[in-house]
């Protein structure tokens, strides 16, 4: 009896291992398989790592990433009308900028294209971080998100629609810059009758 | 104990796994060197096609055509004067035109800028060109596309052969041992 319950029990580690040898074997073949779509997802697309995409996109894992960015991707604008309701209320322009990219804080440009009646004021606009060019000397550059405010003066009896134009130029650490944007935007402004 | 089954199973995986992580890094090395110029399968199509025309005025004003250095082993260099690493380029084009103009090297920057934005820029550096400068301005980025350079990223580069053929193109900064090594197959 004892020697059966021995036997019994050697069969049980036996078979404890065995389960452990197969999760073991399971791991590391998803592991194996999910390595290079983990790589390729986390570095930026190349031909040397075509190979990898292929073999992620046929395995349907990867995230495509691009060595650099669709300017629309590396710089999301968002505008929208300021909750403010004083005199100088105007819109809020909001950047959600990519990792790695950055916007200069000299190449804003807000402009009303119309109508005539709407002038934007000062854009007020948080200090960047510093940047030493060499031809510019010292530049302050914004990562990751930005928030720009831009005062609108008008005065109307009734909420009037304007065409804003902002324009913005940014670059990457990467090394590698784009034209700058311009962006034409409608805006449905509120009412703002003379006191 | 494991059986053997297990352990030649087990050490295979491993070795699939270690040749891939291995084989991965060395890659990966490679294209941080070459950094963003990569969208090549898109840019793959304009390889080996003839060099798309386009005229453009130097600093005077004169038109030049892309067809007149035809015979020569053309790079095309799209920058800005706002463009850092744009900048950074330029003394080693510089240098690169010094050392293989008699071998039928000629450089050509493609300024995405006005006239007066790139006389200023000359006159306040002392960056040097010994190559022309056309004054792209607006028309330069509906150029760069026309060179697979679709969202206008600079410095950008294109190699083009002595049959006027597209050899090579490179998205952002370029070092002196990418661009040398792409010339010298080519003079």
């Amino acid at each position: 009896m004892k020697i059966k319950f021995n036997n019994f029990y050697i069969r049980k580690i036996i078979l404890s291992k065995t389960t452990v040898a197969n999760a073991l074997l399971r791991a590391a073949l998803v592991c194996t398989l999910l390595l290079p779509a983990v790589v390729t997802a986390n570095a930026p697309e190349s031909p040397a790592t075509s190979g990898w995409k292929t073999l992620s996109d046929f395995l349907g894992l990867s995230a495509k990433r691009d060595a650099f960015l669709d300017p629309e991707r590396a710089f999301v604008l968002t505008v929208n009308l300021s909750n403010d309701t004083g005199d100088n209320n105007g819109i809020t322009a909001h950047w959600d900028i990519a990792r790695g990219y950055y916007l200069y804080r000299d190449k804003f440009q807000f402009r009303i294209l119309s109508p005539n009646s709407i002038k934007p004021a000062l854009p007020v606009s948080p200090a960047g971080k510093k940047k030493y060019d060499e031809y510019f000397g010292e530049m302050e550059v914004y990562y990751r998100q930005l928030d720009i405010q831009l005062p609108l003066l008008y005065k109307s009896q009734k909420a009037i629609t304007a065409q804003l134009e902002i324009s913005y130029q940014g670059c990457a650490d990467a090394g590698f810059c784009y034209p700058p944007i311009s962006k034409t935007i409608e805006l449905l402004l509120p009412a703002r009758p003379a006191p | 104990m494991l059986s053997n089954k297990y352990k030649i199973s087990l050490i295979l995986l491993l070795a699939l796994f270690g040749a891939i992580v291995l084989s991965y890094n060395k890659q990966y090395k490679l294209q941080i060197n070459s950094q963003a110029n990569t969208q090549l399968n898109q840019a793959d199509k304009l390889i080996g096609q003839k060099r798309p025309d386009f005229t453009l005025p130097d600093r005077l004003g004169i038109p030049y055509n892309i067809g007149e250095w035809d015979g020569k082993v053309l790079v095309i260099n799209f920058w800005a004067t706002w463009c850092r690493p744009c900048r950074k380029e330029m003394p080693m084009f510089y240098q690169l035109q010094q050392d293989y103009q008699d071998k039928g090297l000629q450089f050509l920057g493609i300024a995405i800028d006005d006239k007066a934005a790139v006389d200023a820029f000359f006159k306040q550096t002392d960056i040097k060109v010994n190559y022309p400068i056309l004054i792209g301005d607006d028309e330069a980025i509906p150029i760069a596309k026309d060179y697979d350079n679709e969202f206008g990223v600079l410095p950008y580069s294109a190699i083009i052969g002595r049959q006027g053929m597209v050899k090579y193109l490179h998205y952002g900064e370029i070092n002196r041992k990418q661009i040398e090594e792409k010339i010298a197959a080519l003079l």
